[in-house]
């Protein structure tokens, strides 16, 4: 009895991590897609002048949501595909600084990517599974 | 190096919980859906443990969706004689009236020095002894031997034997074992009785101290020879 009681507390246990992680991860994917689409919006709005208000505000945002994200995925993503889209994030914030515009471009299309295409590292689905 | 340390505590606590959980048979004679999950449990642990940049869950989530699966397959295995063939197997006889039964070795994927090597662990040293052989589902092999080769019993001397009982230990290394005491229905007073008529002045001198229901006791002391004590218990077993 109490080793059925101990296989259904880490079944429960199972459950509710992997229904969190999932929630988790569209809810992140989601915002990650529209801040990088505010930003990328916002660059191609005037490519040749990045030190504008509205570039800086949304790519504080999406820096913000970012280095919030970045300490949960930690927990459940291997951490070396975390640290590619974090460089991206730090060559987007030079390239504004710089004023930089195929930089800025560059890194915000590898961002929007990995919004997209993270789902296939983390999310329930047929590619996941084979 | 202090993130290390604590994963590789983390993951062995963890390890140990799991192996807890699906009895202790997984550690002894393992069949064979129990051997495919120790092999896997094995590699799932190291994963998280050496690298770093591998969150713990990666270890974790897999090693409990295996022990559940474990006890899902260890409650068909009681449950069901069907599921019992299909992960376990049957013991097959290699050796019966008619010798080695050769096309049950092959499909064991035996060969004779297996079989050979097997009825000698069983203490089986000579082929003309043996009645029946039997390869079990864990791989061990059961002797039958003939008539002619069965050890001498009590029984077949007409000897009628004192029942052996069961040896239990009151001090371990120094230890006085409280539970083992309330079972025999003996007190410490009573144990340090006896070690004073032994000129032992301290439980802590005492290696071992056992006693069965016959009230023979066996005792030794730390790095002395031991000795054998008879005593007219009234043991008070619960």
């Amino acid at each position: 009895m109490r080793r059925l009681i101990a296989v259904l507390f880490l079944l429960a246990i199972l459950i509710a991590v992997a229904t969190l992680e999932q929630v988790y991860v569209n809810h992140f994917l989601y915002n990650l897609d529209t801040k990088s689409q505010q930003v990328s919006a916002a660059i191609e709005l005037d490519d040749k002048n990045l030190e504008r208000e509205d570039v800086k505000n949304s790519f504080n945002d999406l820096n913000k949501f970012w280095e919030d994200a970045k300490t949960k995925l930690c927990y459940f993503t291997n951490y070396e595909k975390v640290k590619s889209v974090d460089e991206s994030f730090v060559k987007l914030s030079t390239a504004i600084e710089n004023n930089d515009s195929s930089l800025a471009i560059e890194n915000i299309a590898v961002i929007k990517e990995y919004s997209k295409f993270f789902t296939y590292f983390m999310g329930f689905n047929i590619n996941n599974l084979f | 190096m202090i993130t290390l340390i604590l994963r590789s505590l983390i993951v062995y606590c963890i390890v140990l919980f799991a192996v807890r959980i699906m009895g202790k048979r997984q550690i002894g004679d393992m069949q064979p859906f129990e051997l495919v999950i120790t092999l896997i449990i094995a590699d799932l642990a190291c994963i998280p443990m050496s690298d770093s940049t591998i969150p713990i869950v990666f270890g974790v989530v897999p090693l409990f969706t295996l022990v559940i699966l474990h006890y899902l397959f260890t409650l068909l295995n009681r449950k069901s004689i069907f599921f019992r063939k299909v992960l376990n197997g049957r013991p097959i006889i290699v050796i019966d009236s008619n010798g080695i039964n050769y096309n049950a070795l092959k499909k064991l994927n035996m060969t004779l020095n297996d079989l050979t090597e097997g009825l000698r662990v069983a203490q089986c040293f000579n082929l003309n002894d043996v009645a029946y052989a039997i390869v079990e589902t864990n791989g061990n092999i059961s002797v039958l031997l003939k008539n002619s080769a069965q050890p001498v019993s009590n029984e077949g001397m007409g000897i009628d034997g004192q029942q052996s009982s069961l040896n239990i230990i009151l001090i371990n290394d120094g230890k006085l074992l409280k539970e083992n005491l309330d079972y025999l229905g003996l007190t410490p007073e009573y144990i340090k009785s006896i070690l004073n008529e032994e000129k032992i002045k301290s439980v802590t001198d005492v290696l071992i101290l056992s006693i069965d229901k016959g009230g023979e006791i066996f005792l030794q002391e730390k790095y002395k020879p031991c000795k054998t004590i008879k005593k007219e218990l009234e043991l008070n077993v619960k």
